[in-house]
């Protein structure tokens, strides 16, 4: 039994580890979106192996030890091959809506790397069913060893490159294969070769011949890389992405470039992070970088001089660069990843002539509102240039991404660290019709609104050119001098004003010529009274983001539908917004994936006795946790992304504090149940009442606290963690071993449903999030586990006593 | 084909017309793709590249309003598609692809079918082609940031550019450049969804 728990243990850490390293990898070569979908293939994995259990209960339970071991191995030969397979399907995202072959290779794809989750998962829930009567025990052992493997994977991460991760992971599933080997000979025999070949796998695909990544051809590294001469010259990698820098003769990155510009974009080096365009290295030593001046983002220094500036998300330095050409004496530039200022200030310190150390210039590694709620300093100019990577930025692949940045909270500290004069300066992609620009505006007016600013026409000045829109908000009105300047680079720079104090309509569309001044009238309305109303009948999301809902590039509305489809035919919709449709479509395959492999063969099992009448109770039951327990994970790790700065560390530290904490509750699960014969609905309480309590004490908490060190940030998530999870702990032990004394048929049962859900919550949570807000996550959660909670009682009850 | 996704859309030029119905475009597209040559949808043609639907072919070359004798540059060859097109209706096409494969074998295609007026160059379409400078008429059928400075400098006073400009991936605008007077002026005309111009996706 020791060697089981033991065996259990490492087997879960290698699955959590493997799950975390996918998504890394998925992130490099295809896109977030599709990473995100592991989360779901995994949880299918286990949901299918309680079906399969089910249905093989009688041969495997005799045969356990045989049948135990037998799936350990496959599974750790399986996470290597699966993955070396994966990477071999030709699946490309980008045809997904016209060539419906895609459909099948997105098929291919999940199933290949379900194999691996699949046996796993039955390897464990196996064990679950022979030894129930101390689940309590194994189930801490799953849950610690989960979270332990969340921590694995992400340390793994910063030691050996992205793509060898999942290999070494399948070495260390070997190592719990090896701890529980059949004594049957013929068990014995073939999963033994199992391990060998494992290890064969292991050599080959890690050391010997390293996989290589095959990042998709659609994503911008591919294409830089067929520009004639291009050669990946660098490569550095972290959790945080995965950066390299191409080198080619024909690469050259001016977003937004006047019309007016007839000199030369010099060359430049590309650098790209998880396979996405991050910034350009300007060659200082060649060029003068003069075509930044000829950008929209060059706006506010023809307003004025200024002395103090801070660049959010300064990247590989070309804001900072414009600032420095414009004689700002002190620049601050913020980046969130520390690979990419050493590789400005290191690895191509020729090149920039080590911007970052230049005089009067400071680069600061962290995140941007982390840096805004420590420093008490005040500036003349705060500038945010383009977030969103070139490429993708305008599909929506950024809907899902939380960005804390653009919120009317940030916003707000933002106005309140610039001196007096001083100006926001942000810049965007624009689309037609417009959002992006309009959302800002909107984002931006109602921080103005929060801090005493009332006539916010009078603050705004916004202009667009051909891909870009810069807009430029003042805490004092602006001046009249200041609008010339505004009109006079306008003019010659060949770029249309969105708007400003007094503005004429015909003003709006003398060079980038629309039909109708769209980005005018949009912007006249958020700036007037009428904002509500423009909000609600605007075919795309632009009322203003917020912490509650702080996902700013999620502009989809399902009630523009009609409008799209009118104005674009039914092809033109997937143009629009495909991060979103992405995450529907995962959900409703992963829905029907869950209901072919999990609930269909549970139902031609017959039931007999006293037993019938309590499947839906159990059903209820499990598929209530099931729910609540993901709603609250996804909850936690998209609130925490916040706090501590980046979504791997909040994936990893919620993953692996809710697992533990919750493994440390089912372990004493049984132990307090007897003393507390109502532990399940008091547990169910106080998980509801927490989560909902989290809801609104969080924030105001976290707040003065993010300018903390990391480590002691994540000390303090885990604090908040510990009980919530603590309770989270209890309700499916418990349930299972009720089932497993009066209804063991259905124990397997109830773990498939437990999966199903799980698998559909994780989709679920997050298009609950960024359509309705984490609110509503939170009633959803602690409503799944009442209903749970009332379900329990007519769940066949467990006497004390009787064993 | 020319009824259901051309006309019908509101394609009126009859030469642009024409010349649609006439290019055989099963020609263009890899064997694996033929059975949908005739689809409304664009083609993987190889290389992360895609041939454009045929009603984002007839439009473009609409736009430009062209005239027989007209000179036209082209960046962007890829299948070569678009050049036939053009070569259908005025005289000389020059047209410019970055990946070395697919000019070659837009070249050889180009003879094999016998479009005699169109010359195709392997190049970094950002510089145009110079020699022949200046142009009636640009057309770019890959998705730029910016629209070159160089491509602004060959195109004649009173010619009409029509270039995918944006954010490089996924959904661009369809973009008609003027040159008038000196002064260049450009009108959004659709949203469109190209794959990206080599050397400006970044």
């Amino acid at each position: 039994m020791r060697s089981t728990a033991w065996a259990i243990g490492i087997l879960s850490a290698a699955i959590l580890a493997y799950e975390i390293a996918l998504m890394r990898v998925l992130s490099i070569i295809q896109w977030y979106h599709f990473a995100y979908m592991i989360i779901s293939v995994a949880l299918l994995g286990v949901g299918a192996s309680g079906t399969f259990l089910s249905l093989f209960l009688g041969p495997f339970t005799r045969n356990f030890e045989s049948i135990f071991g037998l799936c350990i191995a496959l599974c750790a030969v399986t996470m290597a091959l699966s993955f070396f397979i994966s990477q071999h399907i030709p699946f490309a995202p980008y045809l997904l809506v016209w060539q419906h072959k895609e459909v099948l290779h997105l098929a291919i794809f999940y199933l290949i790397l379900f194999i691996p989750f699949f046996l796993g998962a039955t390897a464990i829930g196996l064990a679950f069913v022979k030894y129930r009567e101390r689940i309590g025990r194994l189930y801490f052992a799953n849950l610690l060893g989960s979270g332990l493997g969340g921590a694995f994977g992400v340390i793994l991460m910063f030691l050996i490159s992205p793509v060898r991760v999942p290999i070494a992971i399948s070495g260390i599933a070997i190592v719990a294969a090896a701890l529980v080997i059949p004594r049957s000979r013929c068990f014995s025999l073939f999963t033994t070769l199992s391990l060998l070949l494992g290890v064969l796998l292991v050599y080959l695909f890690g050391i010997a011949n390293p996989i290589e990544l095959r990042v998709s051809e659609y994503k911008s590294l591919s294409k830089a890389l067929l520009l004639p001469g291009a050669e990946i010259i660098l490569e550095k990698s972290s959790p945080l992405g995965m950066l390299q820098v191409i080198k080619s003769p024909a690469l050259r990155h001016a977003p937004g470039l006047s019309l007016a510009f007839t000199g030369e974009v010099p060359h430049q080096l590309g650098v790209f992070k998880d396979g996405e365009w991050l910034g350009a290295i300007v060659d200082q030593r060649e060029s003068d970088a003069i075509f930044l001046d000829y950008t929209t983002s060059a706006l506010p220094y023809a307003l004025r001089r200024f002395h103090r500036a801070l660049v959010i998300g300064a990247g590989t330095g070309e804001q900072i660069l414009l600032a420095q050409r414009h004689r700002v004496h002190t620049i601050t530039g913020v980046e969130l990843d520390p690979l990419v200022i050493e590789l400005v200030q290191e690895d191509f310190s020729e090149e920039t002539k080590s911007l970052y150390n230049q005089r009067g210039i400071h680069a600061i590694s962290g995140e941007g509102r982390a840096f805004l709620a420590k420093s008490k300093e005040k500036y003349d100019l705060i500038s945010i240039p383009i977030l969103e990577g070139l490429s993708a930025s305008s599909a929506g692949m950024y809907a899902l991404y939380e960005n804390y940045l653009l919120t009317v909270k940030s916003f707000s500290l933002m106005l309140r660290h610039l001196n007096r004069g001083g100006m926001i300066a942000i810049s965007t992609w624009t689309r037609v019709p417009p959002r992006n620009s309009i959302k800002l505006l909107a984002t931006l007016r109602e921080a103005m609104e929060q801090n005493g600013i009332f006539k916010p026409d009078r603050h705004i000045l916004a202009l667009r050119g051909w891909g870009t829109a810069t807009i430029v908000a003042k805490q004092t009105p602006f001046e009249e001098g200041e609008i010339n300047a505004f009109l006079q680079f306008c003019k010659e720079k060949y770029f249309d004003p969105i708007i400003y104090p007094g503005m004429r309509p015909k003003e709006a569309n003398q060079f980038h010529q629309l039909e109708r001044p769209l980005f005018f009238e949009a912007a006249v309305k958020v700036l007037s009274e009428e904002r509500g109303e423009l909000y609600q009948a605007y075919p795309f999301r632009i009322a203003p983001a917020t912490d509650n809902q702080p996902y700013f590039y999620h502009l989809f509305k399902w009630k523009s539908l009609p409008y799209l489809v009118k104005t674009f035919g039914q092809k033109g919709i997937p143009f629009l917004e495909w991060g979103y449709l992405i995450l529907i479509l995962t959900l409703l395959q992963i829905s029907l994936l869950s209901l072919i492999l999990i609930i269909l063969p549970l139902l031609f099992l017959r039931r007999k006795g006293p037993v019938a009448g309590r499947r839906f109770a159990t059903f209820l039951y499990f598929g209530g946790i099931g729910i609540g327990f993901l709603s609250i994970e996804m909850l936690m790790i998209q609130r925490f992304a916040l706090f501590l700065s980046h979504p791997i560390f909040a994936v990893t530290t919620v993953i692996t504090g809710m697992l533990t904490f919750s493994g440390i509750g089912s372990l004493v699960s049984q132990h307090l149940e007897q003393r507390f014969p109502h532990l399940v609905p008091f547990s169910i309480l106080t998980i509801a009442v927490l989560c909902i309590t989290y809801l609104f004490i969080l924030p105001p908490i976290f707040a003065p606290l993010i300018s903390l060190p990391l480590t002691v940030r994540v000390i303090i998530s885990s604090l908040f963690l510990a009980p919530i999870s603590f309770c989270m702990g209890f309700p499916f032990p418990l349930g299972l071993r009720r089932l497993s004394i009066q209804a063991p048929q259905l124990v397997p049962w109830a773990w498939g449903i437990n999966g199903c859900f799980s698998v559909m919550s994780t989709a679920l949570a997050t298009i609950v999030a960024i359509d309705f807000g984490y609110a509503a996550v939170s009633f959803i959660a602690a409503g799944s586990y009442g209903i749970a909670a009332v379900a329990n009682r007519y769940l066949p009850i467990h006497k004390p006593g009787r064993e | 084909m020319v009824r259901k996704q051309i006309t019908a859309r509101g394609i009126k030029d009859e030469r642009v017309l024409a010349a649609i119905g006439k290019v055989p475009r099963h020609k263009f597209v890899p064997k694996s793709q033929v059975r949908h040559a005739y689809e409304d949808y664009p083609l993987p043609i190889g290389y992360g590249q895609t041939i454009s639907q045929p009603y984002i072919v007839a439009l473009m070359t609409e736009l430009l309003q062209l005239s027989p004798k007209d000179k036209v540059l082209e960046i962007g060859t890829g299948s070569g598609y678009q050049a036939a097109v053009l070569a259908e209706i005025v005289d000389s096409v020059f047209s410019v692809e970055i990946i070395r494969k697919l000019g070659e074998s837009a070249r050889q295609r180009m003879k094999n079918l016998g479009y005699k007026n169109v010359a195709v160059k392997v190049a970094d379409g950002y510089y145009g082609w110079r020699e022949h400078a200046p142009y009636d008429a640009i057309i770019v059928t890959a998705a730029a940031e910016y629209i070159p400075p160089p491509l602004l400098e060959q195109l004649k006073e009173g010619g009409r550019m029509v270039i995918p400009i944006g954010p490089v991936f996924f959904v661009q605008n369809l973009v008609l450049v003027e040159k008038k007077r000196g002064r260049i002026t450009t009108r959004n005309i659709i949203p469109v969804r190209f794959v990206p111009l080599r050397r400006t996706s970044y």
